[in-house]
């Protein structure tokens, strides 16, 4: 080959080499999957986030169960040093403590991860220049409008609350104002003030009544009392899970774990796609779980029927209730 | 001779219980009908079963009425189905492997079509030739989803260019993600934007449709082998003429089914 053809030839390869994106071929990239424990919340994850990198045959995800123990996670993390992860994905606090600290010391390097089902990770300092994550909130907005779906007349919304999610309450005050809706805030100090809080509610005052995930305000005794009252009164509850809603809640709002996943899934991609870690922030989860009780929604006389199109499940019965 | 009159009798009475039984057919078990329609029946499953036993027994015929709600599960059912009930992207992948007969489509508003559209932020500088450098949102169809993202709405000019997709279970999320900023696109089928577009028009402003597939015929009826189906057909196409046919086209989000062989 003449002298020109060679230097054509490496300046082809050297540009080809120049443009590669970060992606290999042949399974070099691998992503590590640490899950704290093995629980519904993390495996729905796992199982989305796998799904959606299933059609990446160059990325081969392996996935750990640390088993609450940080030994375990040491002793996992050994077999990893020859050939260190690209990214993780943790889920739960453990694993993104065992990310963020456990993997430099044992090592020897910082590897980028993504964080999910992490309550207090801005408590925890999990949010890095080489780290993001997605919140374990479903985002208020997605309540309001979800609720909307089902009660297109909702235009005062109810909330007992305490000082531990009165952030979340003001947001949700802004964002209903947007949507012509108000809220009837009633906050308390203790467990022990939720019946006072309800008596300042009147039936005549709100077109429902949002329960959020609030410690205080959420024992088993008060959510006893609201139900209660939500059921003599004919007020639609609003509330945050399944077991609510099979307990007497109208609809539930919460987080898809599966769509958690996935998004987690895309924000590796982004990451090994070459975008800057520190400029991928802590974003809210996409999607919702949206669940409906049909019983409690012919005892409302609400129409669930034509909304069901826009949930993922109907429940049928109401537990604890006669 | 009374002996011979009473033989006479009994052949007689054994010939016309003979006859009774060969003029009424052969005892027919339900016919199992899998249906895979995942943006319009939603979460309430028993009511549209219930919907169906009440139709199809007010018609005299046995329907094994089964509603399935991923599309590998379905896939997997396939082989104990006689009759299906799928999108018409699922009639295209399904083909091959199976020798499916199109019988009739359903109507929604007088149209037998839809389109897929993607929607972006109004003012975004995607294009479906730069789409794989944003996140994308849609509802996912198990394991295959960039797969039918592609033969539903993209050209050739992205194929196998990977895309970077957020699957969610339902439509409203997808619209939701990019309506406030989560994703910078949304895949999404025109009856479930036009459905939400009913319930809260808010939730459509500011996006805008960046592509739009070429209409796709609507959820279809197939039969799994050729032959007489012309019973299964008729509960169908008159489907609109009875309250519990309404009752069940109203569960399904359709208006009627109408006659159509060719696909």
């Amino acid at each position: 080959m003449s002298f020109n053809c060679k230097k054509i030839a490496g300046i082809v390869v050297f540009f080809i080499l120049l443009t590669l994106p970060v992606l290999a071929a042949g399974g070099d990239t691998t992503v590590l999957v640490l899950q704290s424990e093995d629980v519904l919340a993390f495996r729905q994850p796992v199982e989305g986030f796998k799904e959606s990198l299933a059609s990446r045959p160059e990325i081969k995800v392996e996935v750990k169960n640390i088993q609450g123990s940080l030994d375990r996670a040491t002793s996992l993390l050994k077999g990893y040093r020859e050939e260190p992860p690209d990214v993780i994905y943790a889920l739960g606090a453990q694993a993104a403590y065992v990310a963020k600290k456990t993997v430099p010391e044992v090592l020897g390097k910082q590897i980028p991860y993504v964080f999910s089902s992490v309550l207090d990770w801005k408590e925890y300092g999990f949010k890095t220049s080489y780290s993001a994550g997605i919140k374990a909130q479903v985002p208020v907005r997605a309540v309001l409008v979800q609720s909307r779906m089902v009660l297109p007349a909702l235009r005062r919304l109810g909330v007992i609350y305490s000082s531990d999610s009165r952030q979340r309450i003001n947001k949700a005050q802004k964002i209903a104002k947007g949507m012509g809706m108000k809220i009837n805030k009633a906050e308390v100090d203790a467990s022990g003030e939720v019946e006072t809080a309800l008596g300042s509610l009147s039936p005549d005052n709100i077109d429902a009544l949002w329960l959020p995930a609030d410690p205080v305000v959420v024992t088993a005794e008060n959510f006893q009392q609201i139900r209660d009252w939500a059921w003599e009164n004919n007020v639609p509850l609003i509330v945050y899970s399944e077991s609510f809603v099979r307990a007497g809640g109208l609809i539930s709002v919460s987080i898809n774990y599966n769509t958690v996943g996935s998004q987690a899934a895309s924000l590796v991609l982004d990451i090994l796609g070459g975008k800057p870690v520190a400029e991928v922030e802590v974003v809210e989860p996409i999607g919702t779980e949206f669940l409906g009780n049909s019983a409690v929604a012919r005892k409302l006389q609400v129409d669930l029927k034509s909304s069901s199109q826009f949930m993922d499940r109907l429940i049928e019965e109401v537990e604890g209730l006669e | 001779m009374n002996r011979s009159l009473k033989t006479l009798k009994n052949i007689s009475l054994i010939f016309l219980v003979l006859l009774f039984l060969l003029a009424s057919g052969p005892v027919r078990a339900a016919r199992n009908l899998y249906v895979y329609e995942p943006y319009t029946i939603g979460a309430d499953v028993a009511g549209l079963i219930n919907s169906a036993e009440n139709y199809f027994s007010s018609r005299g015929t046995e329907v094994n009425f089964q509603p399935v709600a991923n599309f590998d599960q379905f896939k997997q059912l396939l082989s104990e189905a006689e009759y299906v009930v799928m999108p018409v992207w699922a009639y295209y992948n399904l083909r091959e492997k199976f020798s499916l007969v199109p019988l009739s489509t359903a109507s929604v508003e007088g149209e037998k079509t839809k389109t897929w559209k993607l929607l972006a932020p109004e003012g975004s500088k995607i294009t479906v030739n730069n789409l794989h450098k944003y996140d994308l949102a849609m509802m996912k169809f198990g394991t295959k989803t960039g797969k039918i993202l592609e033969d539903i709405l993209l050209s050739a000019d992205v194929s196998g260019i990977q895309l970077n997709i957020v699957n969610v279970s339902k439509p409203l999320d997808a619209l939701m993600a990019v309506k406030f900023g989560q994703v910078e696109a949304a895949i999404i089928n025109s009856m479930s934007l036009k459905f939400i577009k009913k319930k809260q028009p808010n939730l459509v402003e500011g996006l805008q449709v960046v592509k739009e597939s070429s209409p796709l015929l609507q959820t279809s009826l197939f039969a799994k082998n050729s032959g007489q189906h012309k019973q299964i057909e008729d509960l169908f196409l008159q489907m609109d003429e009875s309250s519990s046919g309404r009752a069940l086209l109203e569960r399904l989000n359709f208006d009627s089914w109408v006659i159509n062989r060719e696909f």
